[in-house]
């Protein structure tokens, strides 16, 4: 393989996925989540820049599924890559535990993109510690150049050892643009080939012991595996104390050093792969300093694995803290600390920025308006997308996880007896009900729970980038492919009283809307399929065809019920005036917003021909 | 690598704005047409679930000497191109010093706080006068209301872009504008966006 001059200014998980595409990736599936969805997109495109026909790409229906897909391949001998964000290990961390033991044929990459702050998750857990409980190697890149070059090296390690590996870039890796070289996509020959060994594929308990003690065996002589060892950045350097880093925190260290006139006076250690982590280094690196300070995101693994609390300081001695992210600003504060010099900046307290809200003409606001008509009082579970925003409209009470809507609307209908229940309806998106809402709706209907399910069915995964359901019918490369009817899907799972109704015609919406939550509240649970396409993936030409124009009236009186209870950023309330205004800029003239107004002062505007 | 002389190494500059105003657009290309002329280049983009109306920044290192990491360090910045006025004011609040530079589109894009009525928007005269308190020296345009004038208020990105490029703050020009447009977008596109690019560089150009 030769270096190419190719460069090109490239964000992380673009990166991530040419080196993927480079190093003969032949299966990559992912389910989207923030900060990784770029990373399928992008292989997705380098297949169709490159014809690479061969290769299968395809978004999984959640991350479990998506995971076991890409395994299969690389136990038929392909080198396969499955991408997720952090949460989404969680679905699919029931097949990784797994894998660990039964280990893979061709290089298996699991990339879990972790996001310390957080800055769209739930949680900021750190993929490493999955890795450490599977007992599975993880390498942590500092950049998009190094994340390409991890894809290489992973694979690599993958096929040395027969055994998953796991990439873990966080937000700041995913999401950076950098200079990256390119090279050439070097095409492998290589056809699946299942070899049969229900020992070792199909293992039974007893064999799971064994595959167990081999998973020790390899991860020691992954602990000294020479490709992936910890370096010294600045080895001239003698010193009492050292600075070990990993992840973004090594991109920031190296800056911090020098700013501090420090890389000439305390040795600088990158590690690569925190778990396992090299045994020759953690000897040399305790018995050459007396004080190390670790700084890595987000949990202390490296630290851990350094076992002496004596000498190492990091997020279990209180030198570092244990949650957010490590930010340049307070890295230098540590560091400045940890060898007692002055740091050069100051840190100031952050102020609130604005809070995201719906999108002006969102299907979802009238919806969430609907369902406050219907069922006013009521408990609204939800769950994870974009309409985890109609918590801002009073129509969103509990978000727990990917799926969790239906069940945890099912668990408050048991909880309260017949005479007390207010009305419970969830709230959950078509993705997120094909994800993990269809299991949990079974059981529902199984119990009896009294509940509404409304499913925002927007034809599309909006809050990651408008990614396809399986009910778009297109696939990543455009293709057709089958649809899934949402409509049959639910009476599948045994729901007798199943509703499709368009939100944008909102006066016919909430006589549904109210139908639905009395017939639930009677006879157990009923789904409403609340369908109108996401306003961001509406053509030019329908934008158009569906605009209204949308005008306040003399009745306005700025009471401000509109600006407080619908919440559409076309809808401003001007302080001076003490009026509503429509900020045409914004405004996408669905209309919906006339049903709002109390006093019947927004209207739309018939255009004279 | 082309050695031209920038007035810090790295030049730390950010782009901040609101969720659908063009802002990682605009730092791609500045990006495309810094990386053109050999610096080295990081950008590191807050999206994600900020798209919805939240804001947006984009943190842009540039160096003729080697890759920085993807985040400017409270209080370094150099320069702040807001696509909306009161985002200037809350990056001068974590990244500013006595030494950087403003340049602000002037049309607010209203909080939910603003639409609710719970708080209340700066006069333009109060931002300016907090904007210019707070930095070397600053550059007020109307982007949008050009962007407008251009059919479509989308183009106030590209105008601001321009308009960085009239401060001279960095060595960007027209062609390199060109240059970085014929990488990404459809011919048919080039036109309007230099157009509007070159309205902006007018705005500031001395």
């Amino acid at each position: 393989m030769t270096q190419t001059d190719s460069k090109q200014l490239m964000l992380g998980n673009q990166a991530l996925a040419r080196g993927l595409v480079e190093n003969g990736c032949r299966m990559a599936t992912a389910y989207p989540g923030t900060p990784s969805s770029e990373i399928l997109t992008s292989v997705a495109a380098w297949k169709k820049q490159e014809a690479l026909d061969d290769m299968h790409v395809q978004w999984g229906i959640n991350e479990k599924v998506s995971f076991e897909i890409a395994y299969a391949g690389s136990i038929a001998g392909l080198r396969c890559a499955v991408a997720m964000k952090q949460v989404g290990l969680n679905v699919a961390s029931d097949p990784f535990m797994s894998a660990a033991y039964l280990g893979v044929k061709g290089g298996f990459l699991i990339i879990s993109a972790d996001d310390p702050g957080p800055h769209s998750s739930q949680t900021e857990q750190d993929s490493r510690l999955y890795a450490m409980s599977a007992k599975v190697p993880v390498l942590d890149p500092d950049s998009p150049e190094q994340a390409r070059k991890m894809a290489k090296l992973g694979f690599e390690l993958s096929e040395a050892f027969e055994i998953p590996v796991m990439i873990r870039p966080t937000t700041r890796v995913c999401h950076a643009r950098q200079d990256v070289s390119l090279l050439p996509i070097t095409a492998r020959e290589k056809s699946a080939e299942f070899e049969k060994n229900p020992g070792r594929w199909a293992a039974t308990p007893k064999f799971r012991y064994i595959l167990h003690n081999q998973l020790e065996e390899k991860l020691k002589k992954i602990a000294a595996w020479e490709d992936t060892a910890p370096v010294c950045l600045n080895p001239s350097v003698q010193s009492d104390k050292a600075v070990v880093v990993a992840g973004v925190s090594a991109a920031h260290a190296r800056d911090i050093i020098k700013e501090l006139d420090l890389w000439d006076t305390v040795r600088l250690y990158q590690v690569f792969q925190p778990f396992p982590l090299h045994t020759a280094f953690v000897e040399q690196i305790l018995s050459d300093h007396s004080d190390i300070l670790v700084l890595e995101e987000t949990t202390g693994v490296i630290e851990m694995q350094l076992a002496r609390r004596d000498r190492v300081q990091g997020k279990k001695s209180g030198a570092v803290p244990e949650t957010g992210e490590l930010l340049p600003e307070i890295m230098e504060g540590i560091i400045a600390g940890f060898l007692s010099v002055e740091p050069k900046s100051a840190i100031m307290e952050s102020k609130p920025g604005r809070r995201p809200t719906l999108c002006a003409g969102c299907p979802h606001r009238a919806s969430f308006f609907a369902i406050k008509r219907a069922a006013p009082k009521g408990i609204y579970t939800s769950d994870i997308g974009c309409y985890t925003l109609g918590m801002n409209l009073g129509a969103v009470d509990t978000v727990l996880c990917m799926g969790a809507a239906i069940s945890q609307a099912a668990g408050f209908a048991h909880a309260y007896t017949d005479d007390k229940r207010p009305p419970i309806v969830a709230t959950m998106g078509d993705s997120t009900f094909f994800h993990s809402g269809v299991p949990a709706l079974i059981d529902a209907v199984v119990q009896k729970a009294p509940f509404l399910l409304v499913i925002l069915d927007n034809r599309t995964t909006a809050m990651t980038g408008n990614q396809p359901t399986p009910a778009t019918g297109r696939g990543i490369m455009g293709e057709e492919t089958v649809s899934v009817d949402i409509e049959k899907l639910v009476t599948g799972c045994g729901i007798d009283y199943c509703i499709t109704a368009d939100p944008m015609d909102y006066p016919n919406f909430l006589d549904h809307m109210k139908a639905a939550v009395a017939h639930a509240r009677e006879n157990g649970p009923a789904v409403l399929i609340s369908r109108s396409p996401c306003v961001l993936s509406l053509s030019k030409e329908t934008r158009k065809a569906q605009f209204q124009k949308v005008v306040v009236n003399d009745n306005c009186d700025g009471c401000g019920y509109c600006v407080s209870h619908f919440e559409c950023p076309a809808l401003v309330m001007d302080e001076n005036a003490e009026l509503v205004h429509i900020d045409t800029t914004l405004c996408t003239g669905c209309g919906v917003c006339v049903n709002v107004c109390p006093k019947k002062s927004i209207e739309i505007k018939i255009s004279e021909v | 690598m082309k050695q031209t002389t920038l007035s810090m190494d790295p030049y730390n500059l950010i782009i901040t704005g609101v969720g659908g105003q063009g802002n990682v657009l605009a730092s791609r290309l500045i990006g495309n047409m810094l990386s053109e002329q050999g610096y080295y280049i990081t950008i590191g983009e807050s999206f994600g679930a900020a798209q919805r109306g939240g804001a947006v920044e984009s943190h842009i290192r540039v160096s003729a000497q080697r890759t920085y990491s993807p985040q400017i360090p409270k209080g370094k910045a150099h320069m702040v191109v807001a696509l909306e006025p009161t985002e200037a004011i809350r990056i001068l609040r974590d990244y500013g010093n006595p030494g950087v530079k403003v340049l602000s589109n002037m049309r607010p894009v209203y909080s939910m706080g603003v639409i609710c009525g719970e708080q209340s928007y700066p006069s333009t005269e109060k931002i300016k006068e907090c904007i210019t308190a707070s930095s070397k020296a600053s550059w007020f345009v109307n982007s949008t209301d050009e962007a407008l004038k251009l059919g479509n208020p989308i183009f106030g990105n590209i105008i601001l872009i321009g308009a960085l490029a009239g401060t001279n703050a960095l060595p960007l020009d027209h062609k390199s504008f060109e240059k970085a447009l014929l990488q990404r977008m459809k011919p048919d596109k080039i036109d309007v966006n230099l157009k509007a690019f070159d309205i902006g560089k007018e705005m500031t150009s001395a």
